[in-house]
């Protein structure tokens, strides 16, 4: 039985992956797969703790799959945006989206 | 008939209102309206008086205002004192509408000078008829407002709009005073019913202190609404007004009813000796300062308005040295031939087309009869000729003065009566004889005016009967059931001195302006500085413009400053600086996702380091 | 008797705006007509309120509670009732408003947003009078706040944005202080009563702090920091110097049946405030800093009136005056005696109409002859002579003259402060002859501004004018009306005041 920490850690260092990603990429498609990668770390720590955790039920399991939905959802919209940005903009560097400044 | 008594102002609150809504489709016929009224009113007071000299009395209240337990009424009530003044102020307000009619037909707002007029005659006689002072002060107040807007007629006239406005000030400077004073008296006493204050006075209500407080506060309204010296100051702007105006408000009855208020509140004038030798020196002042001034003034209508100020002056200092019946006899005879005066004034004024110095007038005796005579008749009156009206009130003031106000203040009153006399007769000679020195020559006027005229002239004679030494037929009716102390009577002595110092006034007048045996700069050129004084009214007004009216309106430039640059400016420091750490702040906020994220990052771990530092959790 | 009567008067605006919110903005004369019979509706009720109120016995009437926000240690009702101060505020409330629908007649641009905002305006007023709970009350006088400022800020003058947001910021940091001291209130009070009590509800909240279980919590510097708080918000609302800068240029600025609304009534809500919360819970210290009161009363008058005289605005002239008239609430409120209170009271509705007669007044000749500036008018009584005529009568009214309403409330707060007990404010006198001084000056800066305007020699560009529109008599012909009706026979309002005001008093003894 592998233990729940192995699980976590996997988890934690994809989500600190994701973030490092997200906060340090230019490319704004990168940067929305990096939330995908935050978003799954959290996926993995809901499912390990569903099936191995201390009260472990299947609550995690469902919440996962809502994540995929909303993950899924959150894809669409955001590179929908992207499209729409390159449109108007021509760029999707992350540097230059700035005109929300002040 | 006295429980209809109410109905005598309703008359013309009747009229007002039909002219308000009515008078531009009526035009010239509203005078039939106001006349009409007015003629009710004067029969309905005639019945009244008639029936309260048989003895009967009535009372009517409702309760106006309730307040913690205590309320305060309204409603009517008919006394000896309200009787006479209601017959005097029902008939000379008709008189004045008769005499209007031609007046001010010119006009074409004549309507609107109608519903004034009806105005202030149902305020005026709701004054009277009050069976409280805070009722009295109701109709004072509106009275007030009817002078303001009478004074204003010609509101286009630059000189009538600021008279109008000063009018009211300056009144109302004695008006909070009165408002005062009754807000006190019914504190101290629990009501404003006169019977109720009086009794409560009588039995110790009021400290001797808080009743001087109390009457001198009441007589600031006195003096305002009577134009007494300090206050007198407006009255003779106020002839800015059209003349029967002048003939009705500024010298029967509004003016009056300052008098008529000492009167009213005697019981608690007598109560503070103080407040009584305030009434009394304030009167003798006033009465001495405005004749001065007469006595060099060249405009018909100031001249008049200042022997009214110095009469009402008369009035007071009688009251003030306890003659109830002197002042208030004098109130009466004066309300008539002052009357009689102002609208021969008036007549002459018209027949002048509006010409008012009496130095470009003369020789109209001839020319205009009937204004002439009764003029004459009006003169002879107010100087005190025997046995004219004026005669017989002049004499008991004069009585009352010397015993009860002593020797300094009989001789004020013994030289105004003198001065009285000689500008009167100074008017009435330079008006009527001499030259007449106009374009066009003058007519005598239509019956609207010269009726009234004569009218008054009837009443200016026989007024005085009501009240000789002979038959004190006044004193018994207005004293009757009130305790205002003794009064005084003439002796013969007395009467003869009236007689002289009119006559010796008569006499310098005729020397100076008839005859020219005396030049007429007799007196001027060997005191110019003194008549430079009293031409220009002893500077009151320039001396107000500066103590009052220009330091409240630099105060207030200041003060608006201040509101702008201090207040407001605090305000804005404050909203500027939330304003400007806003603008140091954004600068952070360069939109740069990351850098955002990163930030956040930082934060929320050193929020939650310093959770555990500072709860322990290391440890 | 209509049951929940006050419901459906505070709830009738609202539906009111949302029927105008589903018509079409371009039948305008359907939204003005629809406004129209909503406010007048508004009318009817409160009169009914008005009439069917029990004069003859205190506390609250038409009472309705319903609990709404229970979390258990907090528990908010939708807790209403009216007593004899918020009848006479829901009648001036409905009827102002209703006069300043008809006086807005002639406002064309988006007439359909004005006329939905005055009626959530009028609902909150409607709340805030009725309203018997402290969150309530708080819901319902931020609710007031919202339209306003797009009222002043869309339908303004030349500076509205600015004036909008300086009315919006000094509002709020009013409603700021206020939810404030009502949480502290509420948990001081649970405090105070052992524990056994969690409740926002005035009436409760004022048998707690006049007989505490647990006085202990109730210290006198607790007290006065609750009221003094309380007294700072409802005073920027009256406004009380210092804080009454948003006020002249707010006025200035909003349109001319806001300005009405704003003066007339929104205003009122401080006072009426300051008394339902102020007096209705810390009666003590109201009685404690009654000479603090007094002083910015009389500060208010004279500052107020000495400011007007040197406008040369109308429309902040009247603001100026506004200013000075409510210093007279003031002082009748410090003066703690039944008369003061009740021309406080008066003061309030009475100013209520007269204000917002001036404001209409000044609308009116401005939107003739395109200026409000004093020393470009003169001699409008020849071209306008109807206007010109209920100017001065207006004028008179705020002047204080007996037979309008302005004159009651002087008197009744005059008898009120020279009747006030030595303890609770010395030197009372001082008070009053000072605030005799101030309706002197009122007249002065009145008068002297009539003559400017109305009177004097003709101008040749002011000839042509319109007279008075039939439409424009409605609001005339009814505020003047009514500050006649109570100036000639007051006992219509104080009957309804006198027993609550009564109350009131002898609730502490006084």
């Amino acid at each position: 039985m592998v233990p729940v920490t192995f699980f976590l850690a996997l988890g934690a260092v994809l989500f600190c992956i994701g973030l490092y990603g997200v906060l340090t990429r230019r490319h704004l498609v990168v940067v929305l797969v990096c939330i995908e990668l935050m978003l799954n770390s959290v996926n993995i720590n809901l499912v390990a703790f569903s099936s191995i955790g201390p009260f472990a039920n299947i609550t995690g399991q469902v919440f996962s799959l809502f994540i995929f939905t909303v993950a899924a959802a959150e894809a669409a919209v955001g590179l929908a945006i992207l499209i729409a940005l390159y449109r108007n903009r021509e760029s999707i560097d992350v540097i230059k989206q700035d005109i929300m400044r002040w | 008939m006295l429980q209809n008594a109410w109905l005598i102002p309703v008359f013309p609150l009747i009229a007002f209102i039909i002219l308000l809504l009515f008078g531009r489709f009526l035009k010239d016929k509203s005078s039939y309206v106001g006349i009409a009224a007015l003629a009710l009113s004067f029969i309905f007071s005639l019945l009244v008086l008639m029936e309260r000299i048989g003895g009967e009395t009535y009372g009517f209240t409702v309760n106006w205002l309730t307040t913690g337990d205590r309320t305060i009424s309204a409603g009517y009530e008919v006394t000896a004192l309200n009787v006479m003044m209601l017959f005097v102020v029902a008939a000379v307000s008709l008189l004045v509408h008769i005499f209007s009619r031609e007046y001010m037909h010119e006009d074409n707002r004549i309507h609107v000078f109608y519903s004034y007029l009806a105005l202030f005659s149902f305020s005026m006689l709701g004054l009277v008829l009050s069976p409280n002072l805070l009722q009295l002060f109701i109709f004072w107040e509106l009275v007030g407002l009817s002078s303001f807007l009478l004074v204003g007629f010609w509101y286009f006239k630059p000189e009538a709009a600021a008279a109008a406005k000063k009018a009211f000030l300056v009144t109302r400077i004695g008006d909070v005073g009165l408002l005062i004073g009754l807000i006190l008296l019914f504190n101290a006493t629990g009501s404003l019913e006169y019977s109720a204050v009086f009794s409560a006075i009588e039995a110790g209500a009021a400290t001797n202190t808080m009743l001087t407080v109390i009457a001198v506060l009441i007589f600031l309204g006195a003096v305002g609404k009577s134009a007494q010296f300090p206050l007198h100051v407006w009255l003779p702007d106020a002839m800015e007004g059209p003349t029967p105006v002048s003939a009705l408000i500024h010298a029967a009855t509004m003016v009056a009813a300052g008098v008529y208020l000492v009167g009213v509140m005697y019981p608690v004038f007598l109560a503070s000796s103080t407040a009584m030798l305030i009434v009394a020196w304030v009167g003798a002042i006033t009465a001495f300062i405005a004749a001065t001034i007469a006595l060099v003034n060249t405009d018909i209508k100031r001249i008049l308005a200042y022997s009214t100020i110095s009469q009402l002056g008369f009035m007071m200092l009688a009251l003030g040295t306890g003659g109830y019946v002197a002042g208030l006899f004098h109130l009466m005879t004066h309300a008539f031939f002052k009357a009689l005066l102002f609208l021969g004034a008036g007549s002459v004024i018209f027949a002048l087309h509006h010409r008012q110095d009496i130095r470009n007038m003369g020789g109209l005796w001839n020319r205009m009869k009937i204004t002439s005579v009764t003029f004459l008749i009006g003169t002879l009156a107010i100087a005190g000729a025997p046995p004219l009206a004026g005669f017989w009130s002049k004499e008991v003031i004069l009585a009352a003065v010397l015993e009860g106000g002593g020797i300094v203040l009989f001789l004020i009153a013994a030289v105004t009566a003198f001065m009285t006399a000689f500008y009167m007769f100074r008017l009435f000679f330079r008006v009527f004889t001499g030259e007449f020195k106009g374009e066009h020559e003058p007519v005598e006027n239509k019956k609207f005016m010269t009726v009234p005229l004569v009218a008054l002239a009837v009443f200016a004679v026989v007024a005085g009967f009501v009240n000789t030494p002979f038959a004190a037929g006044l004193e018994g009716f207005l004293t009757e059931g009130l305790n205002v102390g003794e009064q005084a009577h003439g002796t013969i002595w007395l009467a003869g001195l009236s007689v002289l110092l009119a006559a010796g006034g008569f006499g310098l007048a005729w020397a100076m302006y008839y005859k020219g045996t005396v030049a007429q700069d007799f007196f001027t050129s060997k005191a110019p500085g003194v008549h430079k004084l009293l031409l220009n009214k002893y500077y009151l007004d320039e001396i107000y413009q500066a103590a009052f009216a220009r330091p409240t309106v630099a105060a207030g430039k200041f003060l608006a400053e201040v509101d702008r640059r201090v207040i407001d400016g605090i305000v804005l420091v404050a909203a500027r600086s939330v304003e400007r750490s806003g603008q140091v702040i954004r600068k952070q906020h360069n939109g740069q996702l990351q850098t955002y994220g990163l930030v956040t990052i930082i934060g929320g771990l050193a929020v939650i380091a310093l959770a555990f530092v500072l709860r322990g959790y290391f440890g | 008797m209509i049951p929940n009567i006050l419901s459906w008067l505070v709830f009738l605006p609202l539906a009111g705006a949302l029927l105008i919110l589903a018509i079409p903005k371009e039948n305008k004369n359907v939204i003005r007509s629809l406004a129209a019979v909503t406010v007048l509706a508004a009318v009817l009720l409160s009169i009914l309120v008005w009439i069917s109120f029990d004069r003859t016995v205190s506390g609250m009437q038409f009472q309705q509670l319903i609990p709404w926000i229970d979390l258990g240690f907090v528990q908010i009702n939708y807790e209403i009732g009216v007593d004899g101060l918020s009848v006479p505020m829901l009648a001036l409330s409905s009827i102002v408003t209703a006069l300043a629908v008809f006086a807005s007649f002639n406002i064309q641009e988006r007439v359909k947003e004005f006329y939905i905002f005055i009626l959530i305006l009028l609902t909150g007023l409607f709340g805030v009078f009725v309203a018997l709970d402290l969150f309530l009350f708080f819901l319902f006088f931020e609710l007031t706040l919202i339209p306003m400022f797009f009222i002043i800020g869309i339908w303004g003058g030349k500076q509205k944005t600015f004036a909008s947001f300086k009315y919006l910021i000094y509002t709020g940091i009013s409603g700021a202080i206020l939810i404030m001291s009502f949480i502290a209130i509420y948990f001081i009070g649970m405090q105070a009563s052992g524990w056994t009590h969690s409740t926002f509800s005035i009436p409760a909240l004022a048998e707690i702090y006049a007989n505490p279980a647990a006085p202990e919590v109730l210290t006198s510097g607790i007290r006065g920091a609750l009221f003094l708080a309380l007294f700072i918000a409802f005073a920027i609302k009256i406004p009380v110097f210092p804080f009454h800068t948003w006020q002249p240029i707010a006025y200035a600025e909003a349109p001319t049946a806001a300005t009405m609304i704003l003066s007339g009534v929104l205003l009122k809500m401080g006072g009426y405030g300051l008394i339902r919360i102020g007096i209705g819970v810390f009666p003590d210290q109201v009685a404690r800093f009654a000479t603090l009161i007094a002083i910015l009363g009389v500060i208010n008058i004279i500052y107020g009136a000495v400011l007007a005289l040197v406008q040369n605005d109308l429309k902040r002239l009247v603001a100026f005056a506004s200013i000075s008239h409510m210093g007279i609430v003031l002082l009748g409120i410090a003066s703690f005696t039944a008369a003061g209170i009740q021309g406080a009271i008066f003061q309030l509705v009475s100013h209520g109409f007269i204000t917002a007669l001036l404001f209409f007044m000044v609308g009116a000749l401005a939107e003739r002859t395109n200026t409000r500036n004093i020393s470009e008018l003169g001699g409008l009584s020849k071209s306008v002579p109807v206007l010109a005529g209920f100017t001065l009568a207006a004028v008179m009214a705020a002047i204080g003259l007996p037979g309008l309403s302005g004159f009651v409330s002087e008197l009744l707060t005059l008898i009120g402060v020279f009747g006030a007990p030595a303890d609770i404010l010395p030197a009372a006198a001082v008070f009053g002859v000072l605030a005799g001084l101030g309706i002197i000056l009122t007249a002065a800066y009145l008068l002297w501004a009539v003559k400017r305007t109305t009177f004097g020699p003709m101008q040749e560009k002011y000839s042509t004018l319109k007279d008075a529109r039939p439409i424009e008599y409605i609001p005339m012909v009814g505020l003047l009306g009514l500050s006649l009706l109570i100036g000639v026979y007051p006992t219509i309002l104080t009957d309804v005041i006198n027993v609550t005001v009564t109350d009131i008093l002898s609730r502490i003894g006084g």
